[in-house]
């Protein structure tokens, strides 16, 4: 079953990078700049989705000798160096749409909008398939992925109706404003979500704390499961995608057996693990007496 | 909540503002005047004096909130944000000298017209400026460095030992070719300068890069430490038994080691609790700087008890 998944998801990829390098070569030969952009901006999410989807979860999570903490870290890396990129293209993309607005000079040919429309259109469908064509997945990076193909979805779909326009009203000067136009809204996203994935990276690869309100919730979690407020010495946390790492500090009476200590983190820990699927927890004890220092 | 730093602390942040904000000055005479004078070895060097100052400033604003408490919120502490700027300056430096390296060879290659002799003396000028601010820094740091300095002060001064070599070269090389009557010879030089900045942009980068990608990227500690905690853990007398598991990993000068416990042996929370301490003050004692932490093995318990 996981074999027939994962042969699913290669061809699937597969399909998605052949259909966008397509539209890359239409953009470049109808020199449609807004059509480079969503190519450029495709090309970048399917390489971000494709490095999130491929480094197998079970090696990222146990680690090995020299990654004892899991390659979550590598791959936010690699998606951070995409997203740098995404703004970078962002720029660039901006400064052509500019450069164009300024001198007024367009390339665009009535032939080349509509192989351009065209492209685009299969590109679209393709998308609307993958993201609809299928069940929700349990899994919150598999469900934040599916979100984004629905954006890029979304935004496929405004931009043919543009192109459309552009292509139906026979208009140079329509075309070449369309054109400005979703570059320019192109560029726009580019950038932006770009900087919101690299900051997202940044934060993991820095040990950033979860933020209060999810710190919140594990500590919502310790008290419903029987931990009193007065054993809660310490709470650290920080995150990488979405495996959060807690290092928690408990204080425990000195006299009692460790066996009932050790039933007792178990099952807090079973309990812990159900709630927050991508959680590494490690429990450390404090005797009863104030810490020192 | 942060904290009032005290005036040996605001004295310190006070030196390191003021020498950031000479550079700051120097910076925009030198990005000037490479803009107008046309001088790559000019405008390598000001591009190299720029992101030097991005150190310069971040060091400055580390300092600051290290002297008033305010990033407490890294709790795993502040040894990857650290490696996150060198990581940021590296990959400047590298891309800026490999920009530097295209422009000399377009220069070269499509005979690119030479800084004017004017300008030339310009730039050596404004070149001298700079080394002078240099040399004062750097023999200033050197009359205050002591054996136990911190290495936020080490990266300082090694930065400062890089620039005051670098702007020496451009000096040297940017002196010559002003004097010089001959356009070819001034381009050469000027060029010379230019490749001998961008290639030590390239080596320095890289190896920051290099440098700070494992503790970014969470890599277990290097060989040698790994050993000095198994020295520690045969030193506690700890049977391999009593350990879950060991898990590192990099960040800076502070490293992170996990030691899971196992409860093999122990019939009473004191007595886990006395072995914990003994290695948690054994492993501090050899690595005052990492974070350590010693854990309760429940996990190896989990697979045991049935669900």
């Amino acid at each position: 079953m996981r074999r027939q998944t994962s042969d699913h998801r290669l061809v699937m990829q597969i399909v998605d990078f052949a259909l966008l390098f397509l539209l890359l070569a239409v953009a470049l030969f109808s020199s449609s700049i807004a059509l480079i952009g969503v190519s450029i901006a495709g090309l970048m999410m399917s390489l971000r989705e494709f490095l999130l989807l491929t480094i197998p979860r079970g090696r990222s999570k146990n680690g090995s000798r020299n990654y004892q903490y899991g390659i979550g870290k590598i791959v936010q890396a690699g998606s951070l160096v995409i997203a740098l990129s995404a703004v970078l293209a962002g720029f660039w993309l901006a400064g052509q749409a500019f450069g164009l607005m300024l001198s007024g000079l367009s390339e665009v040919s009535p032939l080349g909008l509509a192989l351009a429309a065209t492209a685009n259109a299969l590109v679209m469908i393709w998308n609307g398939f993958v993201a609809y064509a299928h069940y929700e997945p349990f899994d919150r990076a598999k469900q934040l992925l599916l979100r984004t193909r629905r954006r890029r979805f979304a935004s496929l779909l405004a931009f043919q109706i543009l192109l459309t326009i552009a292509v139906l009203a026979k208009d140079p000067v329509i075309a070449f404003w369309i054109d400005i136009l979703g570059a320019t809204v192109i560029s726009l996203l580019m950038t932006v979500g770009g900087i919101k994935v690299a900051w997202e990276g940044i934060s993991d690869l820095i040990d950033y704390p979860l933020d209060r309100e999810r710190e919140g919730a594990i500590i919502a979690l310790l008290y419903r499961e029987g931990v009193k407020p007065e054993e809660l010495i310490d709470l650290r946390t920080r995150r990488c995608a979405q495996r959060i790492f807690a290092e928690l500090t408990l204080r425990t009476v000195e006299t009692i057996p460790i066996e009932e200590v050790r039933q007792r983190l178990v099952h807090l820990r079973r309990a812990l693990e159900t709630e927050l699927t991508d959680l590494d927890i490690v429990v450390k004890l404090h005797g009863s007496e104030p810490l020192k220092g | 909540m942060s904290q009032a730093p005290t005036q040996d602390q605001k004295a310190k942040e006070a030196a390191v503002l003021y020498t950031a904000l000479a550079d700051l000055a120097v910076f925009f005479l030198q990005m000037t005047f490479a803009i107008t004078t046309q001088s790559l070895a000019l405008l390598s060097e000001a591009i190299r004096n720029g992101l030097m100052l991005i150190i310069e400033f971040y060091t400055f604003l580390i300092l600051r909130a290290v002297h008033r408490d305010r990033l407490g919120k890294f709790r795993f502490g502040i040894g990857k944000l650290e490696q996150m700027c060198n990581l940021a300056i590296g990959a400047s430096l590298l891309l800026s000298g490999l920009w530097i390296a295209q422009r000399v060879v377009q220069s070269l290659l499509f005979d690119q017209a030479a800084a004017t002799p004017l300008g030339l003396a310009t730039a050596a000028v404004i070149s001298a400026i700079n080394l002078v601010i240099n040399a004062l820094g750097w023999f200033a740091m050197m009359s205050a460095a002591r054996s136990d300095d911190s290495a936020i002060f080490r990266a300082q001064w090694r930065a400062r030992a890089v620039k005051l070599f670098s702007s020496l070269v451009v000096q040297t090389t940017m002196t010559i070719a002003a004097l010089a009557k001959d356009p070819m010879i001034s381009a050469g030089l000027d060029g010379l300068g230019a490749s001998f900045v961008g290639a030590l942009m390239v080596a320095i980068g890289f190896k920051m890069l290099w440098g700070c990608l494992p503790d970014l990227l969470d890599r277990s500690v290097p060989k040698d430490l790994a050993a000095e905690i198994q020295a520690t853990l045969d030193k506690a007398a700890i049977a391999p038994n009593e350990i879950a598991h060991i898990r590192t990993r990099r960040a800076g000068k502070s490293p992170h080691v996990e030691l899971t416990l196992a409860t093999t042996g122990c019939l009473w929370v004191r007595d886990f609790l006395q072995r914990a301490e003994r290695l948690d003050g054994l492993l501090r004692s050899q690595m005052p700087e990492a974070d350590i932490s010693i854990a309760f093995g429940a996990a190896e318990a989990l697979d045991r008890v049935p669900k």
